[in-house]
């Protein structure tokens, strides 16, 4: 199995829809794990944004901000793995 | 300089053959008296400095004459491709071998070495006691650096002892050897002679300074009789050059050029040659104004369009720079490291040029007694021709690498098949020229250079390969070594197939014979003495009290001891590998295995292509014995093996049976051939943090990054991780968020992220 931080490349590659795997597989049937995975929706539209923005912002504000929103992203996924019971193992899965 | 296996001449002749004009003022010495008294006539105005005189007189000749005459006056003219079609017509329409001969100048005079001396052996084929065929010939031949046109000349100028191109050609060879006072007593011979015949002393004049330069005399005597006879001729500096650039002196053969294009702003040679040799001092700017008045001046010269064209890629390559620190004291800074390299691979490449660098600075400044007096440049190049064209402004040489004083330039393993060389043993091979050469100001011979430099490559390089090939151990056997003495002959005048590689490994076995029975000291003492102008008769005798053919005989004796049994069975060897190979091909395992074993045993250092303990390593697996093949393979790699595709099989066999540590060692090798492997600078670097070392964790991960894989991620994390073992928490902040920045759900760079912000 590809790893977890694998990478696709092409202009439209984060619009590829991935498979849900390991505990993911049935968490939309979860309302919570939905709700959650709803907001991550959320965060990686706005992480997209601004990558685009980095050109045209000079280099602290772009790191300050890409900070923020990393960690909102971090916070976020550990509650979704929370919500799942995901473990280390689910990447092999 | 260290040289390769292999040969690439296609491309160097495919650029040779755009080489096709002559600058107009090229003043070219024709001692032939078969040339037509008209053409002698003008060629004298040109001798003595009357350049326009001579135009009109050779213009007048190509509009009046017919033939040969018509010919030779296009093409001192600079016409050649009306000269070439001239002489091509005059040789259809008869068998006289002087027109030939004629011919073949114009291509010698175009660099076009190969067609000219075929010209001169179709000029033989009519008659082949034809003199003026039988000089053009070796003098062609000279031009590869071949003993053949030594011996040629020698026969010619017994048979012809008035010759005075002859006697001025093996001039030039002696002088080249250093055999300064037989080639002053050709030289003498030449000037009587060319006095006698009414010829230009030109040449002879800048043939003796050349000799005074290299006995560091004055040049005052002959640039001004030259300079009498014609005030514009530069070549009078530019002759002698030559010999600074075989002594490695640049510096000073730049200034000599310099005056050669003062006295005459139109020699487009001279012009080129100052251009190259600013190049090797790293004067870049210089180097390209010089480069592009020869080009205004002859535009189809090979050597000036290649070399303007590797400058433009010069300026498109990353430069760094190391300050490095004495071994014993951080605080000290003994070298600066200059680091050019293209861009593609520079971030791979960068973190192992300056690991090794800082190594080399640091253990030849104490080894050899010198603290470098300006920065060190070292280049890699990914394409081979840039390379070539870098160094001896030609592509498709068989050079590895090049040291030009301070400035060290060679192949990138990119530049060729993986695996093909071990270019970290280059570098250090050139890294020590730097300093033996600037120790000495570049006045040791050329085999004690090489030999030290090879020496330093088995004793404190990154291989500890010592292998000798079949090639040079058979020469030894055959007693075809060459005496200490004029051992640079091996070097500079080859007499046989190989006997360049040959000589490198006898210099290096030299350097390490007087460092086992007299001591690394000794050596050092030698290389003062050659510091002080000293030659090497003297130098032994200063260094080890023992005369050179004394020396030559214990050295024989040393080999003898050394390689004496593998020297005495080595066709007893060649009949096992016979039997070797035929067991192999007929898969019979046991008698595989018995065999290679038996090889290994009798030449256990023979490790590169062709070794036998690959072999053995596949006898014992096809038998099942696992880990009998991975001794074997350890104990092939602890002495020197370094095919990377065998190494990584290696390592991930090492790693599937959970023996990491011993895996370490050998994917450190791989780098030191293949540096293009992700995974195993991946795993290099989880090591490297698993052990607390996160220098050398961020060495793997920066390279690791540089080959542009899909492991960004895991580069910056790791990045991250060796900054936090360093206890550097803003680098770290900083390479997770370009860690994320890549992969922003990569938990593992998520989870460090929030350890590093407050609150969390």
């Amino acid at each position: 199995m590809a790893p977890e931080h694998a990478r696709l490349r092409g202009d439209n590659a984060t619009e590829i829809p991935l498979a849900l795997l390991g505990s993911l597989k049935d968490a939309s049937e979860k309302p919570e794990v939905a709700a959650l995975l709803a907001e991550r929706l959320v965060l990686e539209s706005r992480f997209k944004t601004l990558r685009e923005a980095k050109p045209s912002m000079s280099k602290p504000d772009y790191y300050r901000d890409l900070e923020v929103l990393l960690l909102e992203i971090a916070r976020l996924q550990q509650s979704i793995d929370l919500a799942t019971g995901w473990s280390e193992n689910d990447a092999d899965s | 300089m260290q040289i390769a296996r292999r040969f690439y001449p296609s491309l160097f002749l495919l650029l040779a053959c755009i080489a096709w004009g002559l600058p107009s003022h090229a003043l070219t010495i024709h001692y032939d008296l078969t040339r037509s008294e008209a053409i002698r006539a003008c060629d004298q105005l040109l001798y003595t400095g009357k350049r326009d005189e001579a135009d009109d007189c050779y213009e007048n000749l190509l509009a009046t004459s017919t033939g040969l005459e018509q010919a030779d006056a296009a093409a001192a003219l600079g016409n050649t491709r009306r000269a070439n079609q001239l002489y091509r017509d005059a040789a259809s329409r008869s068998t006289d071998p002087t027109i030939k001969s004629h011919w073949a100048k114009l291509y010698l005079q175009t660099h076009q070495t190969s067609d000219a001396e075929a010209l001169y052996r179709e000029a033989l084929l009519y008659d082949e006691s034809f003199l003026p065929a039988r000089i053009g010939l070796a003098e062609a031949q000279s031009e590869g650096f071949t003993g053949r046109a030594r011996e040629q000349l020698n026969a010619i100028t017994e048979e012809h002892p008035d010759n005075v191109h002859a006697l001025i050609l093996l001039a030039k060879i002696e002088l080249e050897l250093q055999n300064l006072s037989v080639a002053r007593g050709l030289l003498n011979r030449a000037m009587v002679e060319a006095e006698k015949q009414n010829l230009p002393p030109l040449e002879i004049y800048a043939l003796h300074a050349g000799a005074d330069l290299l006995d560091d005399k004055p040049l005052r005597i002959w640039v001004d009789r030259a300079l009498r006879y014609n005030p514009s001729y530069g070549s009078v500096y530019s002759i002698p050059a030559r010999y600074y650039i075989i002594t490695y002196r640049y510096r000073e053969a730049v200034d000599l050029y310099q005056k050669a294009v003062n006295v005459d702003p139109d020699l487009a040679t001279a012009h080129r040659d100052l251009g190259i040799n600013q190049l090797r001092i790293n004067n870049v700017f210089a180097a390209r104004y010089h480069l592009q008045q020869a080009f205004v001046r002859d535009p189809y010269d090979a050597m000036t369009v290649n070399t303007l064209r590797l400058l433009d890629d010069l300026d498109s390559m990353r430069i760094s720079s190391v300050d490095v620190p004495d071994a014993n004291d951080p605080n000290t800074i003994v070298g600066r490291v200059l680091i050019r390299l293209d861009r593609e691979d520079a971030d791979a490449l960068e973190p192992y040029v300056i690991d090794l660098s800082i190594k080399a600075v640091q253990q030849f400044t104490e080894r050899y007694d010198f603290q470098l007096q300006r920065p060190m440049v070292v280049e890699l190049y990914h394409d081979h021709d840039d390379f070539g064209v870098r160094t001896v402004s030609t592509p498709g040489i068989g050079l590895l690498g090049v040291t030009f004083g301070y400035l060290t330039a060679m192949d990138s393993p990119k530049a060729r098949p993986a695996g093909d060389f071990h270019w970290g043993s280059t570098l250090w091979h050139e890294m020590v020229h730097v300093f033996t050469l600037e120790a000495t100001n570049h006045r040791l011979p050329r085999w004690f250079s090489e030999g030290l430099s090879v020496y330093e490559e088995w004793n404190t390089g990154p291989l500890p390969n010592r292998e000798l090939s079949m090639e040079v151990l058979d020469a030894i056997r055959s007693g075809q070594l060459l005496p200490i003495d004029i051992l640079d002959e091996g070097f500079v005048r080859p007499r046989y197939n190989g006997q360049v590689q040959v000589s490198y490994m006898q210099a290096g076995l030299i350097c390490d014979f007087i460092a086992t029975r007299w001591g690394h000291d000794a050596l050092i003492s030698m290389l003062k003495s050659f510091a002080d102008k000293q030659d090497t008769t003297t130098a032994l005798l200063d260094s080890i009290g023992v005369e050179p053919q004394v020396f030559d005989q214990l050295f024989s004796e040393y080999l003898q001891v050394k390689f004496g049994s593998l020297l005495d069975s080595l066709d007893e060897f060649n009949t096992a590998q016979q039997q070797l190979q035929r067991a192999w091909q007929l898969e019979d395992w046991i008698s595989v295995e018995a065999l290679s074993r038996d090889l290994v045993r009798r030449y256990p250092e023979r490790v590169g292509n062709g070794n036998t303990y690959v072999v053995l390593a596949e006898a014992q697996r096809k038998q099942g014995n696992e880990s009998d093949a991975i001794a074997t393979l350890l104990s092939w790699h602890e002495r020197g093996g370094h095919d990377p595709e065998v190494l990584l099989d290696l390592v991930k066999t090492l790693r599937e049976a959970d023996r990491y540590s011993e895996a370490v060692p050998v994917m450190e090798s791989i780098n030191w051939v293949m540096p293009y492997n992700a995974d195993v600078h991946r795993w290099l670097g989880e090591h490297y943090l698993s052990v607390s070392e996160p220098d050398l964790a961020t060495r793997e991960y920066n390279a690791l990054l540089g080959l542009q894989s899909d492991s960004s991620a895991t580069a910056y994390l790791g990045m991250a991780r060796a900054a936090m073992l360093n206890d550097d928490k803003e680098t770290a902040r900083r390479q997770v968020l370009y860690s994320l920045e890549s992969a922003p759900f990569y938990r593992p760079a998520q989870r460090l992220l929030l350890s590093l912000s407050p609150g969390e």
